[in-house]
């Protein structure tokens, strides 16, 4: 049996910083440990997640969407969607709440290094993928060169507005956005995001495609980019599970035989077809 | 999940799951089968589930 240090799994307690307003269901958080000593011993890397509790209203994961490149303070990203978040959005600054982590498998930075990443979200999907970014776009000489395509429901469900303009005028990213319904004066495209993938020139064998959203959306953006000629291991996926535990104890994130907790969530799509799962069907 | 999508089919996804955790899958992770095989669970069982017909069916396949 893997061992585990009680420090692992004990809740420490945080401050919220700053509240952020995404849209009408997102907001990101931005805290930092109360302890000190916790703030300059923490560590991780883009595609972990941390656990999230506030006692009598639960616990739930929540990945990173800050870069450890920007040290100090961590940033997550919560819809509100159950009992834990839609209580984590009536919580003002300075209020405080449980974290431990930070768990699960990174995505594998070190092997990146010098592709073109690809970047496909969906909806809160960005959350994850946003923390890639700006580690990319802190890491100037690894990452030569990126590229964004984010699709939303609205044009007012747009989320990191804050990110999204710098991101626009930088210029190793290019950002394509989409959404499925316009709204009065959208005039960008609308329709799938995999659509989007006509306006790019993209090499799959020197490109990596990072994949976060909703599971229709990622089944189907596996398959496109895989009919594009994407090596199955160069499709990356994160992964949504309800991870109770976050240690590999309580396997209700089972995957097939592996656990989304300890295994995951970033998986490529070569992994994910070995398996029985319900976002990829092969 | 906070999408709102089950992701275990809650019929086959959750029973299959149950038998293969105990006698596959943490073989490969712990090393054992985490069922003793004491049979208990097969004459209690309500629903009838019944472990050891289950190795059978798994068995032939």
């Amino acid at each position: 049996m893997q061992t585990k240090r009680t420090e692992d799994y004990i809740p420490k307690a945080a401050v919220i910083r700053k509240i952020t307003v995404e849209n009408s269901q997102v907001k990101t958080f931005e805290m930092a440990f109360a302890d000190e000593e916790s703030n300059r011993s923490f560590h991780y890397l883009p595609g972990q997640f941390m656990m999230v509790s506030v006692p009598h209203h639960g616990e739930a994961p929540i990945s990173f969407s800050s870069t450890p490149t920007r040290p100090g303070t961590i940033e997550l990203s919560v819809r509100r969607a159950g009992a834990l978040t839609a209580f984590m959005h009536t919580m003002e600054e300075g209020e405080q709440i449980g974290l431990r982590g930070p768990y699960g498998k990174p995505f594998p930075m070190a092997t990146l290094e010098g592709r073109h990443l690809l970047f496909i979200a969906g909806g809160i999907g960005l959350a994850p993928l946003r923390s890639v970014i700006n580690y990319c776009l802190d890491r100037e000489a690894a990452f030569p060169r990126l590229t964004l395509l984010y699709g939303s429901r609205l044009p007012s469900d747009i989320a990191f507005h804050a990110d999204l303009g710098p991101w626009r005028n930088h210029p190793r990213i290019s950002c394509f956005l989409t959404v499925d319904a316009a709204e009065p004066g959208w005039d960008g495209a609308v329709g799938l995001v995999t659509a989007l993938l006509n306006h790019t020139d993209i090499d799959p064998a020197a490109t990596t495609a990072l994949v976060c959203g909703p599971p229709m959306m990622i089944d189907a953006t596996l398959k496109e980019l895989s009919g594009r000629g994407f090596s199955d291991d160069n499709i990356l996926t994160t992964m949504e599970r309800h991870m109770k535990c976050g240690i590999g104890v309580c396997r209700h994130c089972h995957m097939d035989s592996k656990l989304v907790c300890v295994d995951g969530p970033v998986f490529s799509r070569a992994q994910l077809l070995q398996l029985d799962v319900a976002e990829v069907q092969s | 999940m906070a999408g709102g999508h089950n992701p275990v089919n809650p019929r086959t996804g959750a029973i299959r799951q149950r038998f293969m955790h105990k006698l596959n899958y943490d073989v490969t992770q712990y090393g054992r089968p985490s069922c003793v095989g004491c049979g208990r669970c097969v004459g209690i069982c309500f629903g009838g589930v019944d472990i050891v017909r289950f190795i059978g069916m798994a068995g032939e396949d």
